[in-house]
C-alpha cells in the first residue's frame, strides 16, 4: 500500500492469533484462533474510518491490537510514524495519551465503585497532566462538553442511563485530549432514539477538536452516516476498503454486496422493490479458517482459484481496495 | 377476515422494591387471520410484557395482569385456568423468544426439546414425534436434520438455534406465531435468513404473526400492520405503508428521523429525541411522551390522549396534528 504523509495511523500486515492450549500444568498449544490475519490500512488525520463486520470477524481485536491492549503476533502499527509494536513500554505509555478508546458496553466499562468525577479524572492523574486540585475543574468542563450536568461529578455510574453512561465514557476518552479515538461499537447497546444522541455528540466533538476516529460497528447504516471511509472485515481479513460513497454505491466484493443487501430499510415501498442476496450458512470457525479466500464457503460465485490462493488486497480504482479473485 | 385475537384494555403491573411499575397501561389491538402485526418500541416500552400477559406468562408475583381481556376464538385467554391455557400455548399460539442462546435447556438434546410439544399436545409417540421433528428441522433449513436430533443446543450456531426455535414453535401448526425480537441477537446476514424463513413459512402455513422488534427496518418488509408502543401504550397504529409514509405521532416521527438510511442520497444530521424513555411508577395521567415532545401543548401535560382514528385504518394518540402543529379538533 502506498504511504501518505498525512496518515495518523498506519497498520501494516497486522496479525493476531490467540493460542488454544491443552493440559492443566504443562500447557501446550494445539491450535490458534486466527482473529486478525494480515490486515493493512491507514487512517488519515481528521477522518473517520468505519470498520464493519459481523460478530467474530475480528474488528474489536483489531481495535485493541492497535492500542497494544493485545500485543500483535506480527505486523506493525505506526502512530505518528512511531512503531507501537517495538516501542519501549515507557514510551508506549506516553503515546497512549494520544489514543483513547470508547467501549461497547457502557454498563461494564465504568467502575461501579468510582464516582463519575473519579472515572473521568483518573486518566488526568495517572498521566500527571494536571494537579489534583485542578482536576475537578477539568472534569466539570468535560462533563459540560458531553452534555451532562457538571453537578453530577459525585454520582455513581448506576445512577445514569445507558446513553448517559456512554457520554461518561466519551468524556473519559477525551480527558487527555487524544488525537485518535477508537470507538468499539459505542452505540450498539443503546436504544434507537438515544443512539442518534451519541452519534451526534461524536460528530460535534470531532469537528470541535479535529479528532480522528476508528469507528467499529456492525450497523452498516450508522457506519455510512458517520464515516468518511469504510473497511469491511470478514473472518479476520479486510475484504474491501473504499471511500464511503464508493463502497455503498458500488460494492465490489461479494460479501460487501450481500451485507449491504441484508440491511433492512425502514420503508416498506423500498423493501418491496429490493432484491436480497441471502447468504447461505454461517461464518466458519476462525480456528480453522477456509483455505484461499475466507469467504469462498458462502460465496455463490466461488471458483477453483478461490480455494487455492488467498486473493491479494489490491487497489482496483483510486482508493478502492478489494480482495477478490473475480474483481 | 375475522378477528383471530382481540385484545382490549390490557393492563399489567409489577411490584418492585422501588415501587409499582405500570408496564402496560391499557393496550388494545386486533389480529386477523393470516395477518402479520408488528409491534415496535424501545426497551421498556411494554411490548414483550403485552404478549407475555396475553399468554399468562407473567410471573405472579411480582407481576400481575390487572385489567383487560384477550379474546382468542371467542374465549378470553386471561380468564382461563392454567390447564386450559397450557393447551393453547405451544399448540395454537406459540412463541419464539429473543435469545436463542438461553431459551433452550442446555442438558437436553434438540430432538427431545422440539418433540416435547408434539408429545404433550398431540399425544404422539417418541418415534412419531422424532420423525416429525426431523421434517420440521428440514423445513426450517437445518442441513442433515435427521443426524442432528441427538445434538445438544451448544452444538448449534446462533442462527441455527433460532431456526430450531422456530421449528419448535411450528410443530403443532399454530394459528398464531408470536416472535419476540427473534433476530436482535443475530448478525445482519443471519437476520436476513431468519426473516426470509419466517415470511416463507407464514405464506406456506397461512398463520398469523405478531412480530415484536425495536427495528423499524425489519418490520417494514414483513408486517401488514404496525403498532408503535411507548410508555406501556400503543401510541400509533396503521397499515405498514401508511405508517412510514404518514407518521402522525411525534414519537414515530422521531424514531424514523433518528435512523440513518442506507439508501439515502445525502448525509443529514440525525434527528435525536432528547431525554429518556420513562420508567412508569405511576399510571400515566398525561401523555407519556410529553416530556420529550417538541410538539407539546398545555393539554398534553394534563390529559392522556386516547387512540383515535385519523384516517381509515390509522389510529393515533396525540392531541396535536403534527402537520399543522395545531391542536386536533
Amino acid at each position: 500500500m502506498t504511504t501518505e504523509q498525512n496518515a495518523l495511523l498506519r497498520v501494516e500486515n497486522l496479525v493476531k492469533h490467540f493460542p488454544i492450549t491443552q493440559g492443566i500444568i504443562f500447557q501446550k498449544q494445539v491450535g490458534a484462533v486466527h482473529a486478525v490475519d494480515d490486515i493493512s490500512f491507514e487512517i488519515k488525520k481528521g477522518e473517520t474510518l468505519g470498520l464493519v463486520g459481523e460478530s467474530g470477524c475480528g474488528k474489536s481485536t483489531t481495535g485493541r491490537t492497535i492500542l497494544q491492549l493485545h500485543r500483535p503476533t506480527s505486523g506493525h502499527v505506526f502512530f505518528e510514524d512511531k512503531d507501537l509494536v517495538t516501542l519501549p513500554s515507557e514510551d508506549l505509555r506516553k503515546m497512549r495519551r494520544k489514543m483513547q478508546m470508547v467501549f461497547q458496553d457502557p454498563y461494564a466499562s465504568l467502575n461501579p465503585r468510582m464516582t463519575v468525577g473519579e472515572i473521568i479524572g483518573e486518566p488526568l492523574l495517572v498521566h500527571n497532566v494536571v494537579e489534583r486540585n485542578e482536576a475537578d475543574e477539568r472534569v466539570e468542563n468535560l462533563l459540560r462538553l458531553v452534555g451532562l450536568n457538571p453537578a453530577f461529578t459525585n454520582r455513581y455510574p448506576h445512577e445514569f442511563s445507558g446513553g448517559q453512561r456512554q457520554r461518561i465514557g466519551v468524556a473519559r476518552a477525551l480527558a487527555l485530549q487524544p488525537s485518535l479515538i477508537i470507538c468499539d461499537e459505542p452505540i450498539s447497546a443503546l436504544d434507537v432514539s438515544v443512539q442518534a444522541q451519541v452519534v451526534n455528540l461524536l460528530e460535534d466533538l470531532q469537528q470541535q477538536f479535529d479528532l480522528t476516529y476508528l469507528f467499529i460497528a456492525h450497523d452498516l447504516s450508522m457506519v455510512r452516516h458517520i464515516s468518511s471511509r469504510v473497511a469491511v472485515m470478514y473472518l479476520g481479513v479486510i475484504v474491501e476498503l473504499a471511500s464511503r460513497d464508493a463502497l455503498y454505491a458500488n460494492p465490489l466484493h461479494p460479501y460487501t454486496q450481500a451485507l449491504l443487501s441484508a440491511i433492512p430499510i425502514p420503508d416498506p415501498i423500498a423493501e418491496e422493490k429490493r432484491q436480497r442476496i441471502i447468504l447461505v450458512g454461517d461464518v466458519p470457525s476462525p480456528v480453522n479458517p477456509p483455505s484461499g479466500c475466507r469467504f469462498r464457503t458462502r460465496c455463490s460465485l466461488a471458483v477453483e482459484t478461490c480455494a487455492e490462493t488467498r486473493p491479494e488486497f489490491r487497489e482496483v480504482s483510486s482508493g478502492h481496495f478489494v480482495a477478490c479473485h473475480l474483481v | 377476515m375475522a378477528d383471530l385475537l382481540n385484545v382490549q384494555g390490557l393492563e399489567t403491573i409489577f411490584h418492585t422494591r422501588e415501587g409499582t411499575v405500570h408496564a402496560v397501561n391499557g393496550v388494545s389491538f386486533q389480529l386477523k387471520e393470516g395477518e402479520t402485526l408488528g409491534i415496535v418500541g424501545e426497551s421498556g416500552c411494554g411490548k414483550s410484557v403485552t404478549v407475555m400477559s396475553m399468554l399468562g406468562l407473567i410471573p405472579t408475583p411480582p407481576g400481575k395482569v390487572t385489567a383487560g381481556k384477550a379474546v382468542y376464538l371467542g374465549k378470553d385467554l386471561l380468564r382461563m385456568s392454567d390447564d386450559e391455557i397450557r393447551h393453547i400455548r405451544g399448540s395454537q399460539i406459540s412463541m419464539v423468544f429473543q435469545d436463542p442462546m438461553t431459551s433452550f435447556n442446555p442438558v437436553l438434546t434438540i430432538g427431545l426439546q422440539v418433540a416435547e410439544p408434539l408429545e404433550i399436545h398431540l399425544g404422539m409417540s417418541r418415534k412419531q414425534a422424532f420423525d416429525r421433528v426431523a421434517e420440521m428441522l428440514q423445513m426450517v433449513g437445518i442441513p442433515k436434520a435427521k443426524d442432528r436430533l441427538n445434538d445438544f443446543p451448544h452444538q448449534f450456531s446462533g442462527g441455527m438455534r433460532q431456526r430450531v426455535m422456530i421449528a419448535m414453535a411450528l410443530t403443532c401448526n399454530p394459528q398464531v406465531l408470536i416472535a419476540d425480537e427473534p433476530t436482535t441477537a443475530l448478525d445482519v446476514t443471519i437476520q436476513a435468513q431468519i426473516v426470509e424463513l419466517a415470511k416463507r413459512l407464514r405464506d406456506e402455513l397461512g398463520m398469523a404473526m405478531i412480530w415484536i422488534t425495536h427495528d423499524l427496518g425489519v418490520i417494514a418488509g414483513l408486517a401488514d400492520r404496525v403498532a408503535v408502543m411507548y410508555g406501556g401504550l400503543i401510541i400509533e397504529e396503521a397499515v405498514v405503508k401508511d405508517l412510514y409514509a404518514n407518521p402522525t405521532h411525534p414519537y414515530t416521527l422521531g424514531l424514523l428521523g433518528s435512523l440513518p438510511r442506507i439508501d439515502a442520497d445525502e448525509r443529514r444530521r440525525l434527528v435525536s429525541i432528547d431525554g429518556l424513555p420513562p420508567v412508569l411508577f405511576d399510571k400515566p395521567t398525561s401523555c407519556p411522551f410529553a416530556p420529550r415532545c417538541t410538539y407539546r401543548i398545555d393539554r398534553c401535560t394534563v390529559e392522556n390522549p386516547s387512540l383515535e382514528f385519523t384516517a381509515a385504518g390509522h389510529r393515533v394518540a396525540c392531541w396535536v396534528d403534527v402537520q399543522s402543529r395545531r391542536p386536533r379538533s
